[in-house]
């Protein structure tokens, strides 16, 4: 696992100072302060160098300029949802587009009583949407693994109420499985990102993913052939100030005797096949902070 | 019961060839030390437990000590069986 994932790019301080800005000028005041904060970080080569490899393979850039443009629009759009979800804590509003359908698919698979895994990754403003998921008719838990130097502040800690949802941390002991386990067993919903190996990496597959090899895990796959639980997949796109859109795909039956890491593979496919359509769609919003392709020189 | 629990390991779940005959109560189920079960298998574990005993673990808390070695998963299903 690599030691940076999940750390906060900016100080506590600095997340105070725009928790702040929020409270007193509210998000405009807010977003007009990350047009030049995002500017200083995107010149970081601390910074730029952990979007680097995405913007390569979703861009191809052919000059400085233009990976500072791709690299300045990523980190401004990922501001952007930093503030909505805080300003969703702080002053309590958003907007939500969500379609009827949409959101009566996870009403379906949530009122089955057979429990769901619902897939998502590290884009669009899935930060922001977790919190936004008290209409689904059944208990949910976000696997969720939280750096000690992670200092945005959850909507749950901004506003004081508590969030729907609790947190199974995947660096506990057995990776979270077994809580995940019992609580699809109990008929609830499980939320994870799909997007990143955490842990042993004998547990991940690798995928096509924006013409190249995307190691992913495949424990959620396990899981899913093991309860019988449908598996969703669904990423929220961060349409403009306070509002996102949910998009879902058909739900995914695992094959119960699916066993063995090449069983799982096909479905780890359609999840990167889902992200990869995510990515062309929205490109600034593939948040994923970490070379996912990196095993590639090793022939993964 | 640890003879049968370490038989029934290595028939459901992949171990890649080991050779379980010289494991004893005292040995690891999990991590790099003993069977060298990982969190994957451990749904697998959990499954075959609820099917052939019908035993449920929930949670770490509880599964930490339970899981500890094959002695005290055999004894946790000795008391908790209901198959």
């Amino acid at each position: 696992m690599p030691t940076e994932m999940g750390k906060s790019l900016a100080s506590k301080a600095k997340h105070q100072f725009v928790y702040a800005l929020i409270f007193i000028g509210g998000r405009s005041v807010a977003y007009l302060f990350l047009y030049v904060l995002v500017a200083v970080y995107s010149v970081l080569p601390s910074v730029f160098k952990r979007s680097q490899a995405y913007i390569m393979r979703r861009f191809k850039p052919t000059n400085k300029w233009q990976f500072f443009k791709h690299t300045y629009l990523l980190n401004l759009t990922f501001g952007r949802t930093l503030v909505d979800r805080a300003a969703l804590g702080i002053l309590g509003r958003t907007g939500v587009q969500s379609t009827r359908p949409e959101r009566q698919q996870l009403i379906d698979w949530a009122t089955q009583k057979k429990g769901a895994l619902l897939l998502t990754a590290h884009v669009g403003c899935w930060q922001m949407a977790v919190n936004l998921t008290g209409f689904i008719p059944a208990k949910l838990h976000v696997l969720y693994y939280r750096h000690p130097q992670d200092y945005d502040k959850t909507v749950a800690q901004h506003s004081g109420q508590d969030a729907p949802f609790d947190f199974i941390d995947p660096s506990g002991p057995l990776g979270g499985v077994v809580e995940m386990l019992s609580a699809l067993q109990k008929g609830e919903i499980v939320c994870a990102m799909a997007d990143r190996v955490f842990g042993n990496e004998k547990n991940a597959v690798s995928v096509d993913f924006l013409g190249g090899k995307m190691r992913v895990p495949f424990s959620f796959y396990k899981l899913a052939a093991a309860t019988g639980a449908p598996l969703g997949i669904l990423f929220f796109s961060w349409e403009g100030k306070g509002v996102f859109r949910t998009h879902t795909c058909p739900p995914l039956r695992v094959d119960p005797q699916a066993k063995t890491a090449a069983d799982f593979v096909p479905y780890a496919q359609q999840f990167a096949s889902a992200l990869e359509d995510f990515c062309i769609k929205y490109p600034y919003q593939f948040f994923n902070y970490f070379n996912v392709w990196s095993d590639e020189k090793n022939g993964g | 019961m640890v003879d049968e629990l370490k038989n029934l390991i290595a028939s459901e779940i992949d171990l890649g060839g080991m050779d379980v005959s010289s494991f004893g109560a005292e040995d690891a189920i999990f991590g790099e030390t003993g069977m060298g079960l990982d969190s994957l298998d451990a749904v697998e574990l959990i499954m075959l437990l609820q099917k052939k005993y019908g035993v449920t673990i929930e949670n770490m808390q509880q599964g930490r000590e339970i899981f500890k070695t094959l002695g005290s998963l055999a004894s946790y299903i000795e008391q908790h069986r209901t198959k």
